[in-house]
């Protein structure tokens, strides 16, 4: 192993929201809780990475350029600007 | 044969003709003479059918009667001549067709040996360059190479397997 | 009598490749197991059968049961034993499912994709897509043309997945047109790729070597020609050729 570079090598976890071989939502979930996650936090806040990292293990990468092509569009299935943040 | 059949188309007249419940009375309470009923197994087919006829009918009233009032003769006649193997249920084939159907069966077999073998070997692609000896051998040091079947043999060419 | 343990096939073999993961073991245990069941029932039967043929015939008839109508003993021993044989061979069944259903611990994860007619696999765990640094690779069949000496013919690939040993890796699989099915029979995996279907399995590859599987599910004119290759190897070789990627 080389000793100059170093990997940063985590994977998603056991998700008991998602205990079922299908994944599916696991990503997609994961996918929509980033983009709300920055729009409120910006990309810089690093809890948001966990989302960040979990979909791009999950999504294949043919999925999430198609949505975030449909983001840019305006017409992605989720409203990830307005949205009631859950209350305390 | 004349005379017999002479015979027999009287009686079945006068089986049309006169009063029908007392000849079927008549034939019921007479038994079948044992001539005309006796191997009837190997007769049968051969009779014409006015005989044949005029079995049936006596053989019909005669089962009007108690079973066991009837000769053991007539109780096979009448099973002969209601379920025996003749007209529809005689058998394709006799028990000394065997060798017929054996050879029928070889035949076709025969047949469509010599058809696959024509078309694997005439017709057919020729088999890929992976089949022969070199590329196999070549094959198993490679997955020689990469620890392939570490304990059921490696090789595609050693069929004994097992052996390491 | 021909049997051989290969995980790679081999001609005429006749039993399962060479296991390479615990799921596979399991898989061959249970395949055993059962049949134990289904040899003693075969016998049982073929054995009942011929008596009845041998003794019981047209011109061999020794005892026929006229007058017996009910055999409350034999009814029930013939009800119950069925029943506990098929609770023998539930049980191990059962364990050994659930046992490979879930991935509670995963330290990897693979994407495997289906195409119309190759696999692409995608490992997306250590970088982010964002910084465009994700390995994707696809993974097409070598044709009798490329095919060089001693290669497998329709199984090798261009390219191939490379998998640490020892390690609880997790498939995600998925297809982009029709239904294809990721299948490696020496690592007990078979998993369907539905488009817009995301569906887990995992497995823990307990030895080096190269393991290879088809795609499982009729997927059209090419499906014999979409092979996987999976190479096991140390972890430590596996991370230093991911950092050269």
């Amino acid at each position: 192993m080389s000793e100059d570079k170093k990997l940063d090598w985590i994977t998603p976890q056991f998700d008991p929201r998602f205990p079922n071989p299908n994944q599916t939502v696991h990503c997609f979930q994961s996918y929509v809780d980033y983009h709300k996650c920055i729009n409120i936090k910006g990309e810089e806040f690093a809890p948001c990475k966990v989302f960040l990292r979990t979909f791009s293990s999950l999504c294949p990468n043919a999925w999430v350029s198609k949505w975030d092509e449909q983001r840019e569009n305006g017409i992605f299935a989720v409203d990830l600007e307005n949205f009631s943040a859950p209350k305390k | 044969m004349f005379r017999s059949h002479r015979l027999i188309n009287t009686s079945i007249r006068r089986l049309q003709s006169t009063n029908q419940t007392a000849i079927i009375k008549q034939y019921a309470e007479t038994p079948i003479s044992v001539g005309s009923i006796k191997d009837i197994s190997t007769r049968w087919e051969r009779m014409p059918t006015a005989e044949q006829n005029l079995i049936t009918s006596k053989l019909k009233a005669r089962q009007t009667q108690p079973w066991k009032e009837l000769s053991v003769l007539e109780q096979q006649a009448a099973y002969y001549v209601s379920y025996g193997a003749w007209g529809p249920r005689k058998p394709e084939f006799a028990e000394g067709d065997i060798g017929k159907v054996t050879l029928g069966v070889l035949g076709v077999f025969g047949l469509a040996c010599g058809i696959f073998y024509t078309f694997t070997n005439f017709v057919a692609n020729p088999k890929p360059a992976s089949t022969t000896p070199e590329w196999q051998l070549a094959s198993d040091e490679y997955l020689k190479s990469k620890n392939a079947n570490p304990w059921g043999g490696y090789s595609q060419l050693d069929q004994t397997g097992l052996t390491k | 009598m021909m049997l051989y343990l290969n995980d790679v096939p081999t001609p005429y073999s006749t039993y399962f490749q060479d296991s390479a993961s615990p799921a596979m073991e399991g898989i061959i245990e249970l395949h055993d197991t059962i049949m134990f069941y289904i040899i003693l029932i075969t016998t049982l039967t073929c054995w009942m059968i011929t008596v009845a043929v041998v003794n019981h015939n047209e011109y061999n008839n020794k005892f026929a049961m006229k007058y017996m109508n009910h055999g409350m003993v034999l009814e029930i021993v013939w009800t119950i034993f069925p029943c506990l044989v098929l609770l023998m061979i539930a049980s191990p069944s059962f364990i050994l499912l659930y046992l490979n259903d879930e991935v509670i611990t995963p330290a990897m994860t693979v994407k495997a994709i289906g195409y119309q007619w190759y696999w692409s696999y995608e490992l997306s765990d250590f970088l982010n897509i964002y910084d465009g640094t994700t390995i994707e690779f696809d993974s097409y069949l070598l044709n009798d043309e490329m095919l060089e000496m001693g290669q497998i013919r329709w199984l090798d690939t261009d390219t191939w997945l490379y998998l640490p040993t020892n390690t609880h890796v997790r498939f995600i699989v998925t297809s982009m047109d029709v239904i294809h099915d990721f299948a490696v029979p020496s690592l007990g995996l078979k998993i369907d790729a539905n488009p817009g279907r995301l569906n887990m399995t995992s497995t823990i590859i307990n030895r080096n070597g190269v393991f290879y599987g088809m795609c499982s599910e009729l997927c059209g004119v090419g499906h014999s020609m979409m092979p996987i290759k999976i190479e096991s190897v140390d972890v430590d070789t596996f991370l230093t050729n991911i950092m050269d990627y």
